[in-house]
């Protein structure tokens, strides 16, 4: 996978992510800024009360905890996504992926359902360029739902399975979108570089086939299966940590 | 009258919570809604007489809740748009739709506590002009109504006037009074 092609994908996500995470780093702001000339004001008037400023601090820091989130998860997706590979808890790639989107898909209207096996091995890769897959997928997900839809779904199952052809066991994450779905005729054609039904400016058309490097370079797999009024369904197979021996 | 009440929308409880500590002193009413269509639910139970209004929120945001409510100029309800998304657009369907101010988050408090405070000031003052003009228009109408009164007074009495000119004739002659004053006719007394 070319590190310029990863880098473009991260930088149009940044793009596209930042309304949403000035919002996410707004809000616990406002939090902080307001109970901070609160508790100024009640000491200029003498009206501090220790209890109630006390619990208007614990709940100050909590969300200083919200914008160090994402201030440090920040600094590690601007990485520029070498690096060795290495045993990936991807339900935690997922967590990172949702903490720059999640703010995106609830003002979507979009309901996100999560099904975490609970057994599921660790994967073998590089969690940095895994979360950009997983960002890539979850984008075109937020985009899927018909332009007069009100709400939309996106379910994500994270878990492992034994290959037919192998036998081997495998990882897999799939992230399904109730929207529009992708016609017949481009489904061969949504990995191909460039290639996207996105309105001109909106898109890049470099998502999926940089996933799709990605993922090949992982040693896994990447499949899409959609239909009009249906959805689409991305699957991603991936080799799992090897058990320790013993 | 109660202390005023205070609708205060915003998706996120922290921004909530501070708004409330920070309009805790002032005394006012505060309820709330977390986005645009719960407000609106809470606007049939109750009347606020402000509207601290997030912008971007799921479900409903704050430009479709300016759309659905009717900002007239009845001084109905006073709107404060609370946001951190000032883009010119924004901004200007927002004034368009009828607000009364626009503070960015993070605020400074007083400025908040300023702008709810002008907004009250705001409507009370859109609402006694309202009421005073409605009193006006419905005193000009009353006068108005006298006026009409006496021009069918003015037209009968210039009625009795001809015939006891000329009782044999009793077909109504064309009105000759003077339509600038209705207690003026044309020789009411049938002499030059």
């Amino acid at each position: 996978m070319e590190i310029w092609a990863l880098a473009q994908s991260k930088l149009a996500t940044l793009g596209e992510v930042a309304t949403g995470l000035a919002h996410e780093i707004n809000q616990p702001l406002t939090y902080i800024s307001t109970i901070t000339q609160v508790i100024l004001e009640d000491l200029k008037n003498n009206q501090f009360d220790p209890d109630r400023a006390g619990s208007q601090l614990t709940e100050a820091y909590r969300q200083v905890g919200r914008i160090n989130d994402i201030v440090q998860h920040l600094r590690t997706f601007g990485r520029a996504g070498g690096g060795e590979m290495a045993p990936v808890d991807l339900e935690v790639t997922l967590d990172n992926a949702l903490l720059l989107l999640g703010q995106r898909i609830r003002l979507a209207n979009i309901d996100l359902e999560r099904q975490i096996a609970a057994t599921t091995p660790k994967a073998i890769g590089n969690a940095n360029q895994l979360e950009q897959v997983f960002i890539n997928l979850l984008q075109n997900a937020i985009d899927a739902p018909e332009s007069n839809a009100t709400r939309g779904n996106i379910k994500i199952r994270l878990g492992e399975f034994s290959s037919e052809e192998t036998g081997k066991l495998l990882v897999f994450i799939e992230f399904f979108d109730d929207g529009s779905g992708i016609p017949a005729e481009y489904i061969d054609k949504v990995f191909n570089p460039f290639f996207t039904t996105k309105p001109a400016g909106q898109g890049t058309g470099l998502g999926l086939s940089t996933s799709n490097g990605i993922i090949k370079d992982h040693g896994g797999t990447i499949t899409c299966e959609s239909e009009p009024n249906w959805g689409t369904r991305f699957t991603i197979n991936l080799p799992p940590e090897e058990p320790p021996d013993g | 009258m109660g202390n005023p009440r205070v609708l205060v929308i915003d998706d996120d409880l922290a921004v909530r919570e501070a708004i409330s500590a920070g309009l805790r002193l002032d005394g006012y009413d505060l309820i709330f809604a977390e986005n645009g269509a719960d407000a609106l639910a809470a606007l049939k139970r109750s009347t606020p007489r402000v509207v601290i209004l997030g912008l971007k929120m799921p479900v409903m945001d704050g430009l479709e809740f300016l759309s659905n409510v009717q900002l007239d100029h009845s001084g109905a309800i006073a709107v404060v748009v609370l946001t951190a998304y000032v883009d010119d657009d924004s901004v200007e369907a927002c004034f368009y739709a009828g607000i009364t101010a626009l503070v960015r988050k993070s605020f400074i408090l007083n400025e908040l506590r300023g702008a709810v405070q002008a907004a009250i000031t705001h409507r009370e003052q859109t609402r006694l002009l309202n009421e005073m003009l409605v009193e006006r228009v419905a005193a000009g109408l009353a006068q108005d109504k006298v006026s009409r009164r006496l021009d069918i007074m003015a037209k009968d009495l210039q009625e009795l006037a001809r015939l006891q000119r000329n009782p044999s004739n009793p077909t109504r002659e064309p009105s000759n009074a003077d339509p600038s004053n209705p207690l003026r006719f044309a020789n009411p007394g049938g002499t030059e």
